[in-house]
């Protein structure tokens, strides 16, 4: 039939004018969000891997990371912040995988043993479920000061500022306290040396 | 630094805390070009990197964890300030310096334990104040003696006929409730004293510095074992937690994790209550203390 045809001609036409187009005005807020997803994806699925230890798992949040980022209300325009949000949403998503995982009794160990992987042991970071006690038992083995103001960071989101007025101390102290703990935990995450 | 140097890993690693912080406390706005050149010179930096945020988000989720002892922690932490910077506050850093000294001279001078002769309420204000230990609520007991409100004595554990099992299933409590972070542990020889003891909870706190006061009974019967605990608030002699069980022998270990995780549980919970009290205790404490010379 030759409107068929007609048809076909037409979009195979506006398949090829396509690229001539101007592109889409985009919002440069998305724009930056690709920029960072694509630079960062290598990085991000090898990190959900060692995480989650299934492939499959790691791809769909890493998928789901990018959702949630475009779907994310104003973040600021700094290559380097945006870095820090995907991640924070991916370790997120990570861990409520995770406890689902968990909850439907699923077994993975076999599997994250035969995954094979390129990464050298020495540079991979522990699976989820290990990580978490990682956490817990370094921040645990913690002085207390150090403790309490990884906490008040993090969990109660005090500013270094309301943190030094809370210990009577300056603000170089609380960023000294903070680094303490976090260096602490980020080393113990290293496969290979468990507490 | 150059990646083919196998010692710039470490140090790499060693960096990506101080790097974070950098950022997040947002003391230089230039940080975050800096950031983005480092993580971008070497996969190990972007590695730790990762490790640090990690950290941070399982953190996180642990202090939002209300059955975890790190969520009361962090509740605690954020409304009560330390000893250090109330004074500070109170007094300014000339104010506390003199204090300090004041308790100095007096603790040089006086050599006699605390709870023998109860010192002028200005002097253990200023005592409670000037230590600076972080910021762990206190509780002032009827007698005026201010005990660490996460500090719990296990009273010897009483047993009717053979002890072995009562001493044994009270030094396993007292091992599990030492390793609960926020809890302090007065058992072993400081409480050998008050096995089977009639005296008040008051007192006994006020002797043995402490808020909660757990004591138990064990009964053996055919193979079978009956363990009658309690927790008693000094403060007030009020019971906060008792436990009647009955169990198999065999099942030893599960009474102990039981008991040790609830009475955790009840000094945890209640100490974010005696926070309140705290606060005020060392407001009126400190404001009797500073408004008489």
């Amino acid at each position: 039939m030759t409107t068929n045809k007609a048809v076909a001609a037409k979009a195979h036409r506006r398949m090829v004018e396509q690229p001539k187009m101007p592109p889409a005005p985009q919002n440069p807020q998305s724009e930056l969000i690709t920029r960072v997803f694509v630079r960062f994806q290598r990085s991000l699925l090898r990190y959900l891997r060692d995480l989650l230890s299934r492939r499959e798992d790691a791809e769909d949040v890493a998928q789901e990371t990018y959702v949630r980022l475009v779907g994310a209300g104003p973040l600021e325009p700094s290559e380097v912040r945006v870095r820090a949000f995907m991640f924070k949403v991916a370790t997120n998503l990570a861990y409520d995988r995770f406890r689902q995982r968990r909850s439907r009794g699923q077994q993975d160990d076999t599997e994250l043993a035969a995954l094979p992987d390129d990464t050298p042991p020495a540079e991979r970071i522990v699976a989820i479920e290990q990580s978490l006690g990682i956490v817990e038992r370094t921040l645990l083995g913690l002085p207390m000061r150090c403790r309490q103001v990884f906490l008040l960071r993090v969990s109660a989101e005090l500013s270094y500022e309301a943190i030094a007025e809370r210990f009577g101390v300056s603000k170089r102290t609380v960023e000294r306290e903070m680094q303490t703990a976090l260096d602490a935990c980020q080393r113990n995450l290293k496969e290979g040396d468990l507490p | 630094m150059k990646p083919s140097d196998a010692k710039d890993t470490d140090a790499g690693a060693d960096a990506a805390a101080a790097w974070f912080v950098r950022v997040d406390s947002g003391s230089e706005p230039a940080a975050d070009a800096a950031l983005a050149d480092w993580l971008a010179e070497r996969p190990a930096n972007e590695r730790a990197m990762q490790r640090v945020e990690l950290a941070v988000e399982l953190g996180r989720r642990l202090a939002a964890d209300p059955a975890h002892a790190l969520h009361a922690e962090a509740a605690r932490a954020a409304r009560y300030p330390s000893r250090r910077a109330l004074l500070v506050r109170t007094l300014g850093w000339s104010g506390a310096l003199a204090a300090g000294l004041l308790v100095a001279i007096w603790m040089a001078r006086s050599a006699s334990p605390p709870a023998a002769t109860p010192e002028p309420v200005a002097m253990r204000a200023a005592l409670l104040v000037a230590i600076d230990a972080p910021s762990n609520p206190v509780v002032v007991l009827p007698s005026g003696v201010v005990v660490d409100a996460s500090a719990v004595a296990v009273l010897p554990f009483a047993a009717a006929g053979d002890s072995t099992l009562a001493r044994g299933l009270e030094r396993e409590v007292v091992a599990a409730l030492r390793s609960v972070p926020g809890l302090y542990v007065v058992a072993d020889g400081a409480v050998q004293a008050y096995a089977y003891s009639e005296l008040a909870p008051a007192e006994i706190g006020a002797q043995l510095g402490a808020r909660g006061i757990v004591d138990a009974a064990i009964v053996l019967i055919d193979g079978r074992v009956r363990v009658s605990a309690r927790l008693r608030e000094a403060a007030t002699g009020a019971t906060l937690w008792q436990s009647d069980v009955e169990r198999s022998i065999d099942d030893l270990r599960a009474v102990r994790d039981e008991l040790a995780e609830q009475v955790a549980a009840a000094m945890l919970d209640s100490s974010l209550r005696a926070d309140a009290r705290a606060d005020d205790a060392i407001a009126t404490l400190a404001a009797v203390s500073y408004s008489q010379p």
